[in-house]
């Protein structure tokens, strides 16, 4: 017996020495590109400070730049990131679609729609536009799930209902920026995405569906690994397919409307990130959600920190800089598919 | 141990279109049974009946004896496994990934992969000659050796009962004979049932103990190879003009029929 284990030890090392690694170099990447957001500005912070304020001794005149503006901000794009990759993730293990990302499901429609109904109409209640992001996007994912269901969900239902409700959703959203057409100005920046305005309050709103959809994916890899052999086989493996199936969706939901709400129209993250993965470490979502996870986080607060330094004094939201990285890989990995 | 399955008045659905009514089938031995019939007979469906996958709208099934919709689907899991007739999986899993995944019924949600599942993966990859390949990813695999490892993830559930759905569909004549000898080694190793869905008529004659004929839903005939595997039935079941021969070779005989023309259908 001992023979026989030592023997699947050599078997499978090279895979697993890779997938420890890139967890390893994950974990280190994220510090590093963590403190060098919170360093990086228009007021350079040493490291020295940075030590300080963590253990509170400091009490330089860049704490409060520290505390109230970087750690704050840097915090959001990290959750913000493992959320959009995390959510990405799951949605392309249960629906098989590799192009599947939480706007396919609404999301980013509903979120839209809602948070633009708040600034054009509402102006004055422009503080509360986190919740109606939040909101308009369950509520974008709801309407996608009520037509999509027929005995369970149906992922080419679901996907079509998906690109319906976005269709719809995405004619309010034109609809309202023509009709209020002179208040449009301070909807853009939101539109595009970003951070600029992240602050503690951000971080405590986003941080209870990051721990919840953290861990509730992590929980969920192998009922994930399983649907992936498609559903009558999961069904045969024990798994309850459509109850496994509508609890991961509603997960991917919240873990993308929680970041939509706090980062705005963030894209792609959630596209790209779960697919470099998938060629690194293989499709086994026990390492596939970790990893993805990890590399969102730092995708989202490298490219933060590159739009608001690379510029400076001007400030590119991250959105934009993240399409231009996005789109150009999007189609790489569609001209990479047509080829097999 | 061996398993029994059985299904008693049952009326099964396809959607809302009626498939078969008053169904009642008893599988109560390891024997190999083979569900013969023509296209959209309810052959199909009746296999995912027996295996979990499609819940009768009336009737039960019972396995071991107990309602089988009452258990969980995991606990059917351990004593019957169910491949579909297409499977897919992500062409970077390995051999020995797709067997652990048979592993999963007996998983709770943190635990690591034991002693006695280890022994059970093992097993089912030496049962199905996959020892060598276990690193293999599936997508480097040709069709015959594919169906291996699918068959070894099944054999890893540890099953009393093993239902195929028309495994050599997509096999060429080599693969086809190779997958029907290691299912049969795999009922006598381990004392399995293994019930199939099977199109090739000669096949289902020569590693059957048991046939079933299903036509429109209906069992037309169940019985020993030799009371099923005649002329009249066959004809009557298919709708064709066969002749029914015994064939000798190496001496051993078989039965094989050859369809020489189709009869008009009422």
């Amino acid at each position: 017996m001992e023979q026989l284990i030592s023997q699947q030890s050599v078997i499978n090392d090279k895979r697993s020495v890779r997938r420890q690694l890139t967890l390893f170099i994950g974990a280190a990447l994220l510090l590093l590109a963590m403190g060098i957001g919170i360093a990086a500005g228009a007021v350079p912070i040493t490291l020295h400070e940075i030590w300080g304020t963590l253990l509170g001794t400091a009490n330089t005149e860049n704490y409060r730049i520290i505390n109230y503006l970087r750690i704050p901000r840097v915090l959001c794009g990290v959750m913000v990131g493992a959320n959009l990759a995390l959510s990405g993730c799951i949605l392309q293990g249960i629906l098989r679609n590799p192009l599947a990302d939480p706007g396919i499901i609404g999301v980013t429609a509903g979120a839209g729609l809602a948070a633009m109904a708040l600034m054009l109409i509402a102006p004055e209640f422009t503080s509360l536009v986190p919740f109606a992001a939040f909101g308009g996007a369950l509520v974008a994912v709801i309407i996608v799930f009520l037509l999509a269901w027929e005995n369970g969900i149906n992922p080419l239902r679901l996907i079509l209902a998906g690109v319906a409700v976005a269709a719809f959703f995405g004619g309010g959203t034109t609809a309202l920026s023509v009709f209020f057409s002179d208040r449009i100005q301070g909807t853009v920046t939101w539109l595009a995405g970003g951070f600029s305005g992240s602050s503690w309050q951000h971080v405590y709103m986003i941080i209870p569906y990051s721990i919840v959809g953290i861990l509730a994916s992590l929980c969920s890899c192998r009922k994930l690994n399983a649907l992936q052999l498609g559903d009558e086989v999961a069904a045969s493996l024990g798994v309850n397919v459509q109850r496994s199936r509508g609890l991961l969706v509603a997960l991917a939901a919240l873990l993308a409307a929680s970041a939509v709400s706090v980062a705005g129209l963030l894209g792609f993250v959630g596209l790209i990130v779960p697919h470099i993965m998938r060629l690194l470490v293989g499709s086994d979502f026990e390492y596939l959600l970790p990893v993805s996870a990890l590399f969102g986080a730092i995708l989202v607060v490298g490219a933060d920190t590159a739009a608001r330094t690379i510029f400076s004094p001007v400030e590119v939201p991250v959105g934009i800089f993240l399409s231009f990285l996005g789109a150009p890989f999007f189609l790489y990995l569609l001209k990479r598919r047509m080829k097999h | 141990m061996t398993g029994t399955l059985s299904i008693k008045e049952a009326s099964l659905y396809y959607g809302k279109h009626i498939v078969s009514e008053a169904l009642t089938l008893e599988f109560n031995k390891p024997e190999i049974v083979s569900i013969i019939g023509p296209n959209g007979s309810g052959k199909s469906t009746l296999l995912k009946a027996l295996g979990r996958l499609l819940k009768p709208a009336a009737g039960t099934v019972y396995l071991n004896g107990r309602d089988m919709q009452a258990m969980s689907s995991a606990e059917t899991a351990r004593q019957l496994s169910v491949l579909p007739q297409a499977t897919q999986a992500p062409g970077d899993m390995t051999v020995r990934d797709l067997a652990c995944c048979g592993r999963l019924p007996y998983q709770t949600m943190f635990s690591q992969l034991g002693e006695s599942d280890r022994q059970a993966i093992d097993m089912a990859l030496e049962s199905t000659g996959l020892v060598d390949m276990q690193k293999r990813s599936l997508s480097s695999l040709s069709g015959g050796e594919c169906q291996r490892a699918w068959l070894a993830m099944a054999l890893a559930q540890k099953p009393q009962i093993l239902l195929l759905d028309e495994p050599t569909t997509y096999l060429d004549i080599h693969y086809q004979l190779e997958l029907m000898e290691l299912v049969n080694r795999l009922h006598r190793r381990f004392a399995i049932t293994v019930i199939m869905v099977l199109h090739d008529l000669n096949h289902a004659a020569r590693f059957s103990h048991r046939l079933i004929a299903v036509k429109k839903g209906q069992i037309m005939a169940d019985g020993s190879v030799q009371q099923v595997f005649v002329k009249s039935t066959l004809e009557k079941l298919y709708d064709v003009k066969v002749t029914v021969m015994e064939m000798g070779s190496e001496g051993k005989h078989y039965l094989a029929c050859f369809p020489y023309c189709s009869m008009e259908t009422d």
